[in-house]
């Protein structure tokens, strides 16, 4: 889907498609890296670079 | 512009959805701040990731049960629509994250890709070359039970190249080659059971489409009772075009009603 379509769908500006899926994708990011430490498939210690 | 306000468009950029002017302004950035440079890299490895570890696509019907509960906006319950809307941007997230990735498409639209470009390359699987439908279509009866008659009109900027069978993930399915200005476009036709869900879903009319586009090509696929129908065409032809494989011009395409393959009109 294209950031303009997903504009028109939500009804909302363009700019805020992209910094809605920039938070998204941060959460995302949080939420797979805590789930690999979960997993013990990255190190556990804060603020390390999990993803590279 | 501040880097904050930078690591959006970056995003935006990985995405290929700024114009040029937009790019331009991104990569000058980029080249004088390391630190939103080792920000999109690690955006960069993070999206690759995610496609490698993630092949699956969404389930087939989310797009369309999201959309069914956009439309129209919920005045009502306000906290339910932004709650869905919030859903479609997690869709089309998931959707930006794991496009291109081949492997998670189903076997049959795997397999069609591997016959097209074989195509290409002068490697089409055809049991009988012939520009005339009628021959076409008399030897496809012979071979598959479920083929629909190609029209017999003249189609518009392609020309009939031949015909075979093929198999698809164990399917057996008819195999038709056009030659186009941008390349062969094949044409197989498969059981109805065999109806691939994958990719963006389009209504019209009666008739539902599916497509995708990966590796530079595009796979239209739909259904029409008794058989389902996958189309592989270089990306670079407007959809509009690709329909003019089997309708004459591409304004039988704006008639959902008309048997695509037959021209018949059942209603």
């Amino acid at each position: 889907m294209a950031y303009r379509e997903i504009a028109e769908v939500a009804g909302c500006p363009l700019g805020t498609v992209m910094s809605r899926l920039a938070r998204g994708r941060a959460l995302l990011r949080s939420a797979l890296v805590r789930q690999a430490r979960e997993r013990g498939i990255v190190g556990g210690r804060p603020g390390e670079r999990a993803i590279r | 512009m501040n880097c904050r306000a930078m690591r959006e468009r970056v995003q935006a950029y990985a995405d290929d959805e700024l114009g040029v002017e937009g790019a331009i302004e991104v990569e000058a950035h980029l080249a004088g701040c390391s630190s939103c440079r080792d920000a999109f890299e690690s955006q960069r490895a993070f999206r690759h990731m995610v496609r490698a570890l993630y092949p699956q696509q969404a389930p087939p019907d989310l797009e369309r049960r999201i959309a069914a509960g956009l439309w129209p906006p919920s005045r009502r319950w306000p906290l339910l629509a932004s709650g869905i809307a919030a859903a479609a941007l997690v869709a089309a997230l998931v959707g930006l994250l794991t496009r291109g990735s081949e492997a998670a498409l189903p076997a049959e639209v795997r397999a069609a890709l591997e016959v097209h470009r074989a195509a290409a390359h002068g490697g089409a699987p055809l049991g009988l070359a012939s520009h005339d439908a009628g021959e076409i279509n008399r030897w496809l009866h012979r071979e598959v039970p479920f083929f629909a008659d190609l029209p017999s009109a003249e189609t518009s900027g392609f020309a009939l190249h031949g015909a075979g069978t093929v198999e698809l993930a164990g399917t057996r399915a008819a195999y038709v080659l056009y030659d186009g200005t941008s390349g062969p476009v094949s044409l197989f036709v498969l059981p109805r059971h065999a109806w691939p869900a994958m990719g963006r879903q389009l209504r019209s009319g009666t008739v539902e489409f599916r497509w995708i586009e990966t590796g530079g090509h595009r796979v239209l696929a739909w259904t029409h009772d008794p058989v389902s129908y996958l189309l592989v065409s270089d990306a670079a032809l407007a959809p509009s075009q690709t329909c003019a494989v089997c309708h004459s011009g591409t304004g039988a395409a704006a008639d959902p009603q008309t048997n695509i393959l037959t021209g018949e009109n059942p209603s």
